[in-house]
């Protein structure tokens, strides 16, 4: 076989083995017998960092908003029950086992120099799940990233809410799937 | 046939940022245990390797590059270390908090932002491309919050101030305080480099 056709031959088997890597992991086989309850404070959902400076240009993104429902979704295939919390219950008063309550850290965003380039945007969410007493039992960060076009002066905004969307799905997966794997968690169920 | 070879191309081109190899705890100089949880630090203070990881060097802006690994060697507790209480002490000084990773790529990024000449408008827009990239890059490799469950491990850089420029420095100690999980007892790992 000639190296082109090799090179074909293994990249579609990649992109196969990635796909279903992919839809294997989208959600969890089996859900943690867990109740739980997910603290989205108005504020956390109303976050909105800021990145650039005066030089290459200040940038706001509207993290909260994009998250918020896609981590109650993504959070909502993991525990047998999930009920939200718009500030973190006391101690006991809360009907679930555990308790998450998440933090954004950080962004980080490129630039780009051409309207049709991609550029990246990470987010960083800090994970601390408690347990029926307030103790921490999982404490995480847990990062989300996504490409776009940068777009021009005219469609930079919505290219720029659309990566943050991009973003917010990503890191809602990926917490549902750490925390889903924490061993932590498990032992909270024996 | 053309697509297959730039395909090929594509596959065969070596990352832009390559990631820092991780090696064994105790294959580091610098490595602590305790209670079952392995702690090494390696500092990477040579500008050219900083150059191949970072496309930066960071002594002239004041910084060195610590990278991190944390090896939880227990069979059955579990870890927390937060980056934030992570403290370091510049020879007898009190400990104090390091830059987070942002901030440190702030100061590099601003650093090559400053070198902007007004007439070349074109290639400061590059500059400022370029050191997002590198700034991003350093938020990733950044060492997180983490809970180590048994046998888990992680890794990542800590950006320590130091003397802007100079060849020497002094010794710094580090010190990472972890809790365990359950107990809330928390160990502190020091270490010196």
């Amino acid at each position: 076989m000639r190296l082109p056709q090799f090179a074909l031959v293994c990249c579609s088997v990649a992109a196969l083995a990635a796909a279903q890597q992919t839809a294997s992991e989208s959600k969890p086989a089996v859900k943690l017998p867990l109740k739980a309850n997910l603290v989205l404070t108005p504020e956390f959902c109303a976050t909105k960092l800021k990145k650039g400076s005066a030089l290459s240009g200040k940038e706001t993104f509207a993290v909260g908003e994009a998250s918020c429902p896609k981590l109650e979704e993504a959070l909502g295939s993991v525990f047998s029950s999930l009920t939200k919390f718009d500030k973190v219950p006391d101690s006991g008063s809360a009907p679930g086992q555990v308790t998450l309550i998440p933090k954004f850290i950080d962004v980080g965003a490129t630039k780009t120099l051409w309207a049709k380039s991609k550029r990246e945007l990470v987010i960083l969410i800090e994970w601390t799940v408690q347990d029926a007493t307030g103790k921490p039992v999982w404490v995480q960060t847990v990062e989300g990233s996504a490409h776009n076009k940068a777009g021009n002066v005219f469609s930079a905004g919505k290219h720029r809410r659309e990566i943050v969307d991009y973003a917010a799905e990503d890191v809602a997966h990926n917490s549902a799937q750490k925390i889903a794997a924490a061993p932590e968690l498990s032992k909270l169920t024996q | 046939m053309v697509l297959a070879l730039s395909l090929a191309v594509l596959i065969a081109k070596p990352p832009v940022y390559p990631d820092y190899p991780v090696r064994a705890v105790s294959e580091y100089q610098v490595n602590t245990a305790q209670a079952g949880l392995a702690i090494a630090l390696d500092p990477l203070e040579d500008a050219k390797e900083q150059k191949t990881y970072f496309k930066t060097e960071f002594r002239s802006k004041g910084f060195v590059p610590v990278f991190v690994v944390l090896h939880n060697q227990s069979a059955s507790e579990s870890f927390l270390v937060r980056k934030e209480e992570i403290t370091y002490a510049a020879a007898r000084l009190g400990l104090t908090t390091p830059v987070q990773g942002s901030k440190a790529g702030q100061g590099v990024a601003l650093a090559g932002a400053l070198a902007i000449s007004t007439p070349a408008l074109i290639i400061g827009l590059k500059m400022i491309a370029k050191s997002t990239e590198v700034q991003q890059n350093i938020f990733k490799k950044e060492l997180r919050t983490v809970t180590l469950s048994p046998g888990a491990k992680a890794h990542g850089f800590l950006f320590i101030p130091a003397d802007k420029g100079s060849s020497t420095r002094e010794k710094i100690r580090l010190r990472v305080p972890v809790t365990r999980i359950g107990s809330e007892e928390t160990l502190n790992f020091d270490l010196i480099f």
